[in-house]
């Protein structure tokens, strides 16, 4: 079973690398963390608090953009072009299809991410020496969080179309990083219906913001191991219900 | 043995706003049996793809059943010995021909001390040794074909389900592949395919089954679908000098003249005698005598009318 999704992951690796549009978002993210050099310069006062703040947002951002472009289209094209009639005409569960496209995009952001991880960390050491482990761990959950993106896409693209898979991820990321203010606001909202929906939302969805690092970095805060086991099950829960709930809705669907 | 059974197999597609219901498949029943070539014959959008999509577990029947070594469709544990092939394959276009074939062969888990062999052997078989190191992107139609019937032979299979497996090919191309086909059926091979050409599947064929429309309308042999027209006997004669008229034959028989020749047709062997005689006790010459036989077309043309 393992070679075969690992022949799958491999496959869409490869697929991954080639794609346009990923080069495009990744240049433009390695520039925007250079620019963190510059805001640097122009910040009396606050040297790497503005590289590592600047830099992990653009980690966020350009890992979500990317997961979300590459991650609507992946089941879609395989379907739209019929790659997948002689892939599933092998011994291959349409589970170990999903997961192996899954594994396959997730390897490819975790190359771009810890690309962007290593590239900021070098940035950070020169102006502070090597003492930023704690900006790989920032970068790990931002990665983590890409991978919540990516599960979601999957998600979405396996029932619906392109555009409507990148609409609702999109909606999702934005709402998933502002779940803690919508939950501060509901408290002075009177209608009873949207209430219940900020609390469906809350309780439901996933609070993206767990995940953002950045403050405790920036600010060398001490959190506690237990919250950062905390936050990295409370990611593969999401992985693996949105990952689950794609492997029914494609198992049961006809692959026109 | 029957290698594949299709039982009743119904298949509603909804489309348009309104999800209008459309019945692609309005109960076919049909089987293969092991070791025949199986042609499933029709016109485009009779529904061949579909059923062939609902073996493979493309597609989900909406009712009916479908065995295929007396296994479900969703069950993989006999995708190892069936070979397939889809109409107009695309394959990922940035692989060579050869790391395509590895691809697949790895989802086969066909064991890597054999592969490059088996590899080797197939890309020479369906004429592309020379292709292998080649992007797929750069092939033509003909030799996507090709790499797909290549891809379908990785495991040896005991069945190949080849959907318009001559679609797109040469002349060359499609004689080659025919004669491969014949040759995999001397290998003990079973192979069902669909194709709208007529000629392809009468040269192939043990048996066919003709669907229109979503409806399986004939099956059977090609004697058995060209009996149920009527085989014939064809006389062709001259130097007749009157019409000749039979008198112990009269309207056993049909008569035509094309130049010197009289043509005589008849379905009865013991009439085809009987104007053999009278055409030489009446000093007439017998140019031919043989049997007549319907062509596939005309029994397809038939099936299209009806429908």
């Amino acid at each position: 079973m393992s070679g075969r999704i690992l022949s799958i992951a491999s496959i869409t690796l490869k697929e991954a690398l080639r794609d346009r549009i990923l080069y495009t978002i990744v240049f433009f993210s390695f520039f925007m963390i250079s620019l963190s050099l510059i805001l640097d310069e122009i910040t009396v006062g606050q040297q790497t608090k503005i590289i590592k703040d600047f830099g992990l947002s653009m980690m966020s951002i350009f890992g979500a953009m990317l997961s979300i472009f590459v991650g609507i289209n992946l089941l879609y094209k395989e379907m739209e072009k019929r790659t997948v009639y002689n892939i599933l005409s092998k011994p291959v569960k349409r589970y170990e299809f999903i997961i192996g496209k899954y594994a396959g995009l997730i390897l490819t952001l975790a190359i771009i991410e810890f690309s962007m991880g290593v590239i900021l960390i070098m940035m950070d050491s020169f102006f502070e020496g090597l003492k930023s482990i704690s900006i790989a761990k920032a970068a790990f959950f931002t990665y983590m969080e890409v991978c919540i993106i990516t599960a979601i896409a999957i998600f979405f693209s396996s029932f619906s179309t392109p555009i409507l898979s990148g609409i609702f991820t999109f909606s999702l990321y934005v709402i998933g990083h502002f779940l803690n203010t919508l939950m501060e606001i509901s408290h002075e909202i009177k209608s009873g219906f949207v209430k219940l929906l900020i609390l469906f939302f809350y309780y439901f969805l996933p609070n993206l913001e767990n995940f953002n690092l950045r403050s405790v970095i920036v600010y060398d805060l001490k959190i506690s191991p237990d919250y950062y086991l905390f936050v990295f099950t409370y990611g593969l829960i999401y992985i693996v219900v949105f990952l689950f709930s794609s492997c029914i809705i494609f198992e049961k669907r006809d692959l026109k | 043995m029957e290698v594949i059974v299709i039982e009743n197999l119904v298949k509603e597609f909804r489309t348009g706003f309104m999800r209008r219901p459309f019945f692609a498949l309005k109960g076919v029943s049909m089987s293969v049996e092991k070791g025949e070539i199986f042609g499933f014959v029709g016109p485009n959008g009779a529904g061949k793809s579909t059923t062939i999509k609902i073996i493979m577990d493309i597609l989900r029947p909406t009712s009916g059943r479908v065995n295929v070594f007396g296994k479900q469709p969703s069950d993989i544990s006999w995708r190892n010995k069936v070979g397939f092939l889809p109409e107009n394959p695309y394959f990922y276009d940035y692989l060579k021909g050869r790391e395509l074939l590895y691809f697949y062969a790895r989802l086969l888990s066909i064991p890597s001390s054999f592969l490059n062999e088996r590899i080797s052997f197939l890309l020479n078989l369906v004429g592309l040794r020379e292709a292998g190191g080649v992007p797929l992107r750069n092939y033509s139609k003909g030799m996507l074909q090709r790499i797909g019937i290549a891809q379908a032979l990785l495991s040896d299979p005991e069945l190949l389900i080849l959907d318009e497996p001559m679609s797109g090919l040469d002349p060359v191309g499609r004689i080659e592949i025919k004669e491969l086909l014949l040759k995999l059926k001397r290998l003990g091979k079973t192979i069902f395919f669909s194709t709208h050409i007529l000629s392809d599947a009468e040269m192939l064929c043990d048996r066919i089954a003709i669907i229109v429309k979503g409806s399986v309308k004939r099956i059977g042999s090609l004697d058995e679908l060209l009996k149920q027209k009527g085989i014939g006997f064809e006389i062709v004669a001259e130097g007749l000098t009157d019409v000749p008229i039979i008198n112990n034959f009269r309207g056993n028989y049909e008569l035509k003249k094309e130049g010197e020749r009289w043509i005589f047709t008849t379905g009865d062997e013991k009439v085809a005698e009987g104007i053999v005689h009278y055409v030489i006790s009446h000093g007439g010459r017998l140019i031919s005598f043989g049997r007549q036989r319907m062509k596939l077309e005309e029994v397809f043309v038939e099936v299209m009318h009806e429908s």
